[in-house]
């Protein structure tokens, strides 16, 4: 029964991961508070279940993941700078992929 | 270390009902099926923190498992809330969260919550790690108890 809980949640992955990607765009076409928030709270979800469901690489990439957004986050906050680390964002997301065997 | 086994099933038996409430379906999913084996605890699922108020209200649960992190009102404000209601003001709140910081689980005690499962969770281990969390929140009653 817990192997059909994992394989569920590798196969809803493929959304959470989407979803990820879809924040991104967004924000790279147009900065948005909330929609880095939204971004941030997704990762931080998939950081709190990956680990759960037994993706513990997973789980500590997304928890790094969600560091950085939370320090872009207070530095947007602070007005220090409006420029996110999108080329970072891209090297996580590269390494969820591959953590989730999504290539 | 004497363990004193009946002492230990009494109050085990005492935690009947409770609350689970994360806006992640997929932590609520986990915890339902490692819970499926505590057949003798009634434990009702929520996604919101509004959702598990209304349903505390009514259900009156020894115990309460909330996520902090959550769209709209948090488990923070929401323990906040409860603490403001009678008959909800002395239900015991757990955290579980990966929010893990010092300074955060500092703050989750101040607020008055019983414990904090961090978040990943080791599924298997979730039931007798529940069973620990309640019987140090019963001596704890028991020490206060002794007090009076």
């Amino acid at each position: 029964m817990l192997n059909k809980l994992i394989e569920e949640y590798r196969s809803s992955f493929k959304e959470k991961y989407a979803l990820l990607e879809s924040h991104i765009q967004d924000l790279q076409k147009e900065f948005d508070e909330n929609k880095l928030q939204d971004l941030k709270r997704n990762v931080h979800k998939i950081a709190g279940s990956a680990g759960s469901y037994g993706f513990s690489a997973l789980s500590k990439t997304c928890k790094e993941f969600e560091n950085l957004l939370l320090q872009d986050l207070e530095a947007v906050k602070e007005k220090k700078t409006f420029v996110l680390n999108f080329e970072k964002y891209r090297e996580f997301m590269v390494q969820i992929k591959s953590g989730m065997d999504l290539n | 270390m004497f363990i004193n086994r009946e002492r230990i099933e009494n109050a085990m038996r005492s935690l009947t009902k409770m609350i689970v409430v994360d806006d992640d379906k997929d932590i609520l999913t986990i915890i339902q099926y490692c819970l499926e084996g505590m057949s003798e605890i009634s434990i009702k699922y929520c996604q919101t923190a509004q959702e598990a108020i209304q349903e505390a209200l009514v259900f009156l649960p020894d115990l309460m498992l909330v996520d902090v992190m959550m769209p709209g009102m948090d488990g923070i404000a929401m323990v906040e809330a409860m603490r403001l209601m009678p008959s909800l003001a002395n239900i015991p709140v757990v955290f579980v969260t990966a929010k893990i910081q010092k300074e955060e689980i500092d703050s989750y005690f101040k607020l008055g919550v019983a414990d904090v499962i961090t978040k990943p969770f080791d599924p298997i281990g979730l039931p007798e790690t529940i069973q620990k969390i309640w019987l140090k929140i019963n001596r704890t009653k028991e020490e206060l108890k002794d007090v009076k």
